[in-house]
């Protein structure tokens, strides 16, 4: 090892001595960003971003980063079980993105915080303007408290939040992706979030996901979008360019509303239940039942298009196994009409 | 000169002009204050000015004449640090009595986006936290304001927060907002108000001088308890979903609800004019409500065939047919 490496080994490690709070947390700031070295190695996190985490432990922001362009990553995970506090702060990129249809002034290839790993807590801050999307973790990921603003960009990227699968998404803000405001894996949990004017859609889901408490409005397609098996319960779906809410097959759709959307306020896959709904003003159809087979239960909804539309829609001559209680605003009752396929969601 | 000491002193060029306090949060108190400088630009005394986006604390309690924290930045996040910030209004209770409105804010940003607020009091002003969209207001308690209590724009959520004594709305969200486990009282306009696509869970509105909650289409309120309001308990104007809730002893009818709304398991009693009020058209479906308003009607709604569709209730009272002051 030459000297100048020994001498830039020992800068390194007081740089991340220093870095240490009292609380064992590891601080990052721009300073300490551009300096390299966060977990005391020059060569595993080189100076300048991305900073690169490759110890468990946590790690918080004490000041706002700032990205040159829209290729750079801001904090990339490579371990498991790490805890990011954004503290407050702001990552904050060059891209910026107009409201629906989305367009971004500077995608690329970069990401907020980027941890493909597993078991990494992202909370507490915003990730804004970054080239692609905002906050990457891996399965049995959390995000928390985070505002994913104008994010977006090149090779497929561009959600606000992307989590895998067993994830919880909660209390955030998606705003003005090029894509997907959050999206989670199989069996995640998205709750109480806020998703609006993205480039697609607010929230989608894998199977046997749970959508609890979300609301969602004015993207350009989907408003929230879960896969089979899933629970999507007390959401709100508000003048979304395409279908409101949507179930896959076996899952549940209970509790919500869904007004004003581009398609339909409400779909539902083979064997579903959509019970406990209002859903009006959506333009094509109030509820979409989407498979040619008679197993899904309808139930206790309060639905309509208008006196002179339809009640709810099915495609290809799908007729709910269950229809009971429901209300319906048509002046032919709680009668299916067959729509095309495709048409929703 | 070698990468490292060029980036430790380019990092070292940037740390900010204002002191921070640790974990480079800044500190905000009543000395900081009146020397200015908390954000380039801020000038001395009321109110502190943030120009800048990141992290902010305070470190004592505010006593300001003006607006206290004036916010001209996105992405602000303001830890009120189980402080008080107190203002120029003073308000006589109850009912709630407050001088003409004023433009005072506590915490004042209606033109920013992404700002968060958490973890103090606020006391005298005509607006005590008043935001733009996508706004986070968490644990914040506000007492004594001309106008609004906590106002938030587009997608924000308050929760575990509460308004006493004001001569607004107590807390006003707009479209898609969430107001949870909040409390509103001795307001004299509406205690919550959300708008379209909004979600109202587990609040409490009590002896507000309008109506308890408040709601515009497509909106879900579930398990919120409104008492002793001198309009009505619950009031959505339509296509709303209704769960859970309880309204007892509002003045008026303890729920009114719009055409094409949802309703299960809610509980009404001893409301001043009717149970529930439903309004033309109706068109509403309502499944297992308990409502007993003896000797007032239980339930109330223009005509008979303006009735909702009721299954497995519990009622007792009377039917009311014709208009009513609820509407």
């Amino acid at each position: 090892m030459g000297i100048g490496r020994v001498l830039l080994t020992a800068a390194a490690l007081a740089v991340a001595a220093s870095a240490f709070a009292a609380e064992g947390v590891t601080e990052i700031d721009q300073p300490r960003a551009l300096a390299g070295g966060i977990n005391g190695s020059l060569v595993d996190d080189p100076p300048g971003f991305p900073v690169v985490i490759t110890f468990p432990g946590s790690y918080r922001l004490t000041g706002n980063l700032t990205l040159p362009d829209g290729n750079t990553t801001a904090i990339q995970i490579l371990v498991e079980d790490v805890v990011l506090d954004l503290g407050g702060f702001e990552i904050r990129g060059p891209n910026s993105c107009s409201a629906p249809p989305v367009s971004c002034t500077a995608s690329g290839t970069g990401f907020g915080v980027q941890a493909s790993t597993a078991d990494v807590r992202v909370a507490n801050g915003t990730v804004r303007g970054v080239g692609s999307t905002g906050v990457l973790v891996g399965d049995r990921g959390r995000v928390e408290r985070v505002l994913a603003i104008e994010n977006g960009g090149g090779f497929g990227g561009g959600n606000g939040i992307d989590a895998g699968a067993h994830c919880l998404i909660s209390e955030s803000v998606a705003e003005r992706n090029l894509v997907v405001g959050i999206t989670g894996g199989r069996g995640c949990r998205i709750e109480r979030n806020a998703a609006r004017q993205n480039g697609y859609g607010g929230i989608l889901a894998g199977d046997a996901a749970t959508l609890r408490g979300n609301t969602t409005g004015a993207n350009a397609d989907f408003g929230l979008s879960a896969g089979s098996g899933s629970l999507a319960t007390r959401n709100t779906a508000l003048q979304n360019g395409g279908t409101g809410i949507t179930v896959l097959e076996r899952g549940q759709l209970r509790d919500s509303t869904a007004m004003n959307n581009g398609k339909c306020g409400l779909a539902a896959g083979r064997g579903s239940l959509v019970a406990g709904n209002v859903s009006f003003g959506n333009a094509i159809s109030p509820l979409h039942f989407m498979s040619p087979e008679a197993e899904s239960g309808f139930e206790w909804n309060s639905i309509g298009q208008g006196v002179s539309g339809f009640s709810f829609s099915v495609q290809s001559g799908a007729v709910p196994l269950d229809l009971d209680h429901n209300h319906c605003l048509s002046s032919s009752g709680c009668g299916a009409t067959p729509l095309t396929t495709g048409a929703c969601p | 000169m070698s990468r490292l000491p060029f980036a430790l002193l380019l990092g070292l060029s940037l740390w900010p002009a204002t002191a921070p306090a640790r974990d480079g949060v800044i500190e905000i108190n009543q000395a900081r204050a009146r020397a200015g400088g908390i954000t380039p630009g801020d000038t001395p005394n009321f109110p502190v000015q943030i120009t800048t986006s990141g992290s902010y604390v305070l470190t004592g309690d505010l006593a300001s004449s003006t607006s206290a924290i004036e916010i001209f930045a996105d992405d602000v996040t303001i830890d009120l640090g189980g402080f008080e910030l107190r203002g120029p209004v003073s308000c006589g209770c109850c009912p709630a009595s407050c001088p003409a409105p004023g433009l005072s804010g506590g915490v004042l940003g209606t033109t920013q986006n992404y700002v968060r607020v958490s973890n103090g009091t606020l006391r005298g002003f005509d607006y005590g936290v008043a935001l733009g969209g996508r706004a986070i207001v968490d644990r914040v308690h506000v007492l004594e304001t001309s106008v609004y209590g906590i106002y938030a724009g587009p997608a924000s959520l308050v929760e575990d927060s509460s308004v006493r004594v004001g001569g607004s709305t107590g807390i006003l969200v707009f479209a898609g907002s969430r107001v949870e486990r909040s409390t509103a009282q001795n307001e004299l306009g509406d205690g919550i108000a959300g708008h379209d696509g909004c979600i109202l869970t587990g609040n409490k509105a009590t002896d507000n001088g309008g109506h308890g909650l408040y709601a515009t289409t497509g909106c879900v309120l579930e398990g919120n308890a409104a008492r002793q309001n001198s309009r009505s308990g619950v009031y959505a104007t339509g296509n709303a979903l209704l769960l859970g809730n309880t309204e007892t002893a509002n003045a008026q009818c303890g729920a009114v609800v719009g055409p094409y709304s949802l309703l299960r398991a809610n509980t009404t009693a001893q409301n001043g004019i009717a149970g529930m009020r439903f309004l033309a058209p109706g068109a509403t479906t309502a499944i297992g409500e308990f409502v007993t308003n003896e000797p007032f009607p239980s339930i109330s709604f223009p005509t008979p065939s303006d009735g909702p569709s009721f299954e497995g209730h519990s009622i007792f009272g009377p039917l009311h047919f014709g208009t009513s002051a609820c509407d």
